[in-house]
């Protein structure tokens, strides 16, 4: 308990639980539109924004951000377009990035090794310029997310039907590839660039196994995804192991164990109806 | 005014046309269908009217306003022949609540909402199955929810792309009584008229992207000919030269 006094692990709580409910809430968005890959291709469009900020002695998060974004934008445009496929785009997001930010890294004299607090997360690390970006972005994107719900899953559900709702289909695409652009950088420091996808897919998977319908599935995922990030922040400072893969470990116990506990509810529920 | 008006209609994908021509007025209170065998172009010239692909040639216009400005989609209801895309893990209640979204690109489905969902679930007579999820249905069930959707509104038009792909007989009947009930203008296509046989004011048919039918209500065979009831004004088109009709 002594250890939840320094102010290096509140900063971590924190930020692990802010960034624990704002990933799989995007994600949520990201998986219903069978692009549950996005995120890793993100993650490496990133590390291009890293090794921008070591080459130029610059904080990381708002040049990661920025490439981030607009990297999202492009693939999304492509998409639009009808230009590349999701395949394609994806690709040409993990090599371009990940090539670009390691070259830069390179430059700036750091290699590889300059850039693995960001590849694996570095939550004990976290400042309080840090925290503050953190919370802030992750605020906007759960009051988007969460705001939009209606609109967005019907975006996501059938794009078609939606254009003739009069909804803002493009812009709403936009938005949803932008915000998990920003979870993405937001979750560099918590789980990593290269674990990040998990945070956003697999509490949404977890969810959708046990809860019924999509706005349960939002807020069980949330859930998920606050319970699995403290928790595992707060296992891996016991253990002395890493936070992100404690966490990205733990989201993954709970996608495992959502099988019997939806069989479980299955059964129950039959029973209830008189099934047999 | 009439509820739709194409004039003269010229749509190509890739380069390749698809519809040449096409002139269709459809009056208040209407119920039209449209016909005509794989790939005449029904399915493109329904979602040409929708907007949901772009014409070379001609116009469009949704009760009274050019498709290009036209805004009020809460008038005019879609169902496509089925979801496009990923409604897993989705409630059949939340399918259809999906539809109330018309012109409102803000914000969440009020009390009024729910009623008008309960009021097409019950339409279709699916009101029970409201918290089953959309995937667990059958094809059929899962058309009608399509079709809830597609008449939460209560729309002045309503447009359907083949409605009754996997609906037996006997429920295809029965919904299009209901959708005839509703008392909107109706544009539907058809792949047999007789689920709605005793309803159609017109039938529409495509052959090669062109109009080829404008006339009374013709029944179909599943061969794609087209054999008449023998209105006088009817020609008998199967084996015979397409003829336009004004």
């Amino acid at each position: 308990m002594d250890l939840l006094t320094l102010a290096f692990v509140q900063r971590a709580l924190i930020a692990a639980a802010l960034v624990g409910i704002s990933s799989p809430t995007i994600g949520t968005y990201i998986v219903q539109r069978k692009l549950s890959l996005l995120g890793d291709g993100l993650g490496h469009v990133a590390i291009a924004g890293v090794g921008l900020a070591l080459m130029t002695g610059t904080a990381p998060l708002p040049w990661a951000v920025a490439i981030c974004v607009v990297g999202a934008v492009l693939i999304e445009t492509l998409r639009q377009k009808g230009r590349a496929t999701g395949d394609i785009g994806l690709a040409v997001l993990f090599y371009g990035g990940l090539a670009a930010g390691g070259l830069m890294a390179s430059v700036a004299g750091q290699g590889a090794g300059g850039l693995s607090s960001y590849l694996f997360g570095s939550l004990n690390t976290v400042s309080v310029s840090d925290l503050v970006v953190v919370a802030v972005l992750s605020i906007v994107i759960v009051v988007i997310a969460v705001g939009l719900s209606p609109q967005l899953f019907a975006v996501c559900a059938d794009e078609g039907f939606a254009k003739t709702l009069g909804l803002p289909v493009r812009l709403y695409n936009y938005l949803i590839v932008v915000l998990a652009a920003v979870t993405v950088t937001t979750a560099m420091r918590t789980v990593g660039l290269l674990l990040v996808s998990a945070l956003m897919v697999i509490p949404v998977a977890a969810a959708q196994n046990v809860f019924h319908g999509f706005w349960k599935g939002l807020w069980g995922a949330m859930a998920i995804g606050l319970v699995a990030s403290v928790g595992g922040y707060l296992a891996s400072i016991v253990a002395s192991l890493s936070p992100g893969a404690m966490i990205v470990l733990i989201t993954i116990g709970f996608f495992v164990i959502s099988w019997p506990i939806a069989a479980l509810l299955h059964r129950r529920t039959g029973l209830r109806e008189g099934q047999p | 005014m009439s509820t739709l008006a194409i004039r003269h209609l010229d749509v190509a994908l890739g380069g390749n046309p698809i519809l040449t021509d096409i002139t269709v007025t459809i009056e208040p209170g209407q119920i039209v269908a449209l016909l005509g065998d794989n790939g005449s172009g029904k399915s493109t010239l329904i979602k040409a009217t929708l907007g949901l692909i772009r014409h070379q040639r001609g116009s469009i216009t949704l009760l009274g306003t050019p498709l290009e400005r036209f805004h009020t989609w809460n008038q005019v209801g879609y169902v496509p022949q089925r979801a496009s895309v990923s409604l897993h893990s989705t409630t059949v209640a939340e399918v259809v609540r999906s539809g109330v979204l018309a012109n409102r690109a803000v914000g969440w489905p009020g009390k009024a909402d729910k009623a008008k969902v309960a009021w097409a679930l019950e339409t279709v007579g699916l009101s029970e199955l409201a918290q089953e999820l959309y995937l667990h249905l059958s094809g059929g069930q899962q058309q009608r929810v399509l079709i809830a959707r597609g008449i939460v509104n209560r729309p002045d038009l309503l447009i359907m792309d083949e409605p009754f792909a996997g609906v037996d007989l006997t429920n295809q009947t029965e919904i299009g009584d209901t959708v005839a009930g509703l008392g909107a203008t109706v544009w539907v296509v058809l792949h047999e008229t007789e689920s709605m046989a005793a309803h159609l004011d017109r039938t529409l048919i495509l052959r090669d992207g062109r109009l080829i039918y404008d006339g009374s209500p013709t029944s179909v065979n599943h061969a794609g000919s087209h054999e008449t009831e023998a209105p006088p004004r009817t020609p008998i088109l199967s084996g015979m030269e397409p003829r336009w009709t004004s």
